[in-house]
């Protein structure tokens, strides 16, 4: 029938007005709306609003911020993960709009968007450095959980997989680098984690990545000077493709922004 | 002053007789009455009960020009408290029809809140299997392909 075909031109307005936390069961109706509902595009275009994580002692939130109010929106995000306890929660990462949260008994992908929880056990050694990306090389992304612990002098990596109910955890021992106190975090970029490290030999800081579609470690590039473990160095992403340092001479009490990439 | 009036025609011929600025807040109505004057419009998508729904719509909404521009904040709380009742005692597959209507007519207001209403009763819809029997979709899904979305949708992504 012609009307029915015009309807279809309007099912993008009707299914944007769709509260986000309806939308993933929704899939399933009919072809047409799996394809809508997953277009990354559509989501970003009527979806998505911006949003903000505010973490505090009892509980974590997101925060939703409607521009035309202006006003904002808290809600709760769960936290029903056996046995959870809000202060187990001792690291936290974002990674293109998910949260991972650390805990020494596994790790919480939390969808802030959806306020869903998602939690993954894992053998109990617990990660100060963590990051979450994927194979940036294979269409859909299956999230890996990256963590590096030390033990004595020695420092591991492992590696837990996501992307399905079975999870594969592998460890191996990485001995040339260390962690800079200032900046103890990995930033997430297109699927391949970033961070700040030093050479031990040379205590050089350079950026160190891993990069998950040959799952191995990297160096990125050197930076400049030498690791002066009182300057405080902190790595961002700076307009979505390129990184920006922001660096304190504890001496001289000067800052600087590098940028490259 | 007396008012300009338009005829407007169904699809089984019956005609509306309507004030010209009641009419134009369709775009497309607007647009013809400029082109073709003192001409009825015929309508021949669009039935006599839609039609009369439309002219209904559009008479509520009609803004009157009264040379004062002091229009209170709580008429158009009225306003949208009558369009949420108006959308509200119209049935499925007549709601369907108005919301057609006011695309091909090009009313904004009245598409905003049809489309509105169809998102509201999609979103009340239990399941896949609810919202395909409401609106009439077609499932070209195969088992093996539903139970993967359901899979999917077991992980926040």
């Amino acid at each position: 029938m012609q009307q029915e075909h015009l309807l279809w031109e309007l099912e993008e307005s009707i299914l944007s007005r769709i509260p986000l936390k309806s939308v993933a069961r929704f899939r399933s109706v009919c072809k047409r709306w799996n394809t809508l509902l997953n277009d990354l595009k559509f989501i970003n275009n009527h979806l998505a609003r911006p949003q903000f994580v505010l973490i505090s002692e009892s509980k974590t939130c997101s925060v939703d911020v409607n521009f035309d109010g202006p006003s904002i929106e808290v809600h709760d995000l769960p936290s029903d993960i056996p046995n959870y306890q809000h202060r187990m929660v001792m690291r936290m990462h974002y990674c293109e709009g998910l949260l991972i949260y650390a805990t020494s008994k596994g790790f919480g992908i939390c969808n802030p968007w959806l306020r869903r929880i998602r939690w993954i056990k894992s053998k109990p050694s617990f990660c100060w450095l963590i990051g979450m990306g994927y194979d940036y090389s294979k269409p859909d992304n299956h999230y890996k959980i990256f963590g590096s612990r030390m033990n004595y002098d020695t420092r591991y990596v492992n590696i837990t997989e996501v992307g399905s109910n079975a999870w594969k955890s592998y460890e191996f021992s990485s001995h040339s680098w260390s962690m800079v106190s200032s900046s103890d975090y990995t930033i997430s970029l297109n699927g391949t984690l970033y961070w700040i490290a030093v050479k031990r030999s040379a205590r050089q800081p350079f950026i160190l990545s891993f990069d998950f579609s040959i799952e191995s470690l990297k160096p990125y590039c050197n930076l400049p000077g030498k690791n002066d473990q009182s300057n405080v160095r902190t790595l961002e992403i700076y307009r979505r493709d390129r990184f920006s340092i922001l660096e304190q001479d504890w001496n001289t009490i000067t800052q600087g922004i590098l940028r490259f990439g | 002053m007396s008012k300009k009036m338009i005829v407007l025609k169904s699809s089984e011929g019956v005609s509306f007789v309507v004030e010209e600025a009641v009419a134009r807040q369709s775009k497309i109505i607007s647009f013809l009455v400029e082109e073709f004057p003192d001409r009825e419009l015929p309508l021949t998508n669009m039935t006599s009960e839609i039609l009369r729904k439309t002219i209904e719509y559009c008479k509520k909404h009609v803004v009157e020009d009264d040379g004062g521009g002091d229009s209170s904040s709580s008429s158009s709380g009225d306003l949208k408290e009558w369009d949420v009742k108006f959308v509200a005692e119209i049935d499925q597959p007549r709601l369907m029809d108005l919301l057609m209507a006011a695309n091909y007519l090009d009313i904004p207001s009245l598409l905003d809140v049809t489309c509105q209403k169809v998102a509201d009763t999609i979103a009340a819809c239990n399941d896949e299997k609810e919202i395909r029997a409401t609106f009439n979709i077609e499932n070209d899904f195969t088992e093996e392909e539903v139970e993967a979305i359901r899979m999917e949708n077991q992980y926040p992504i």
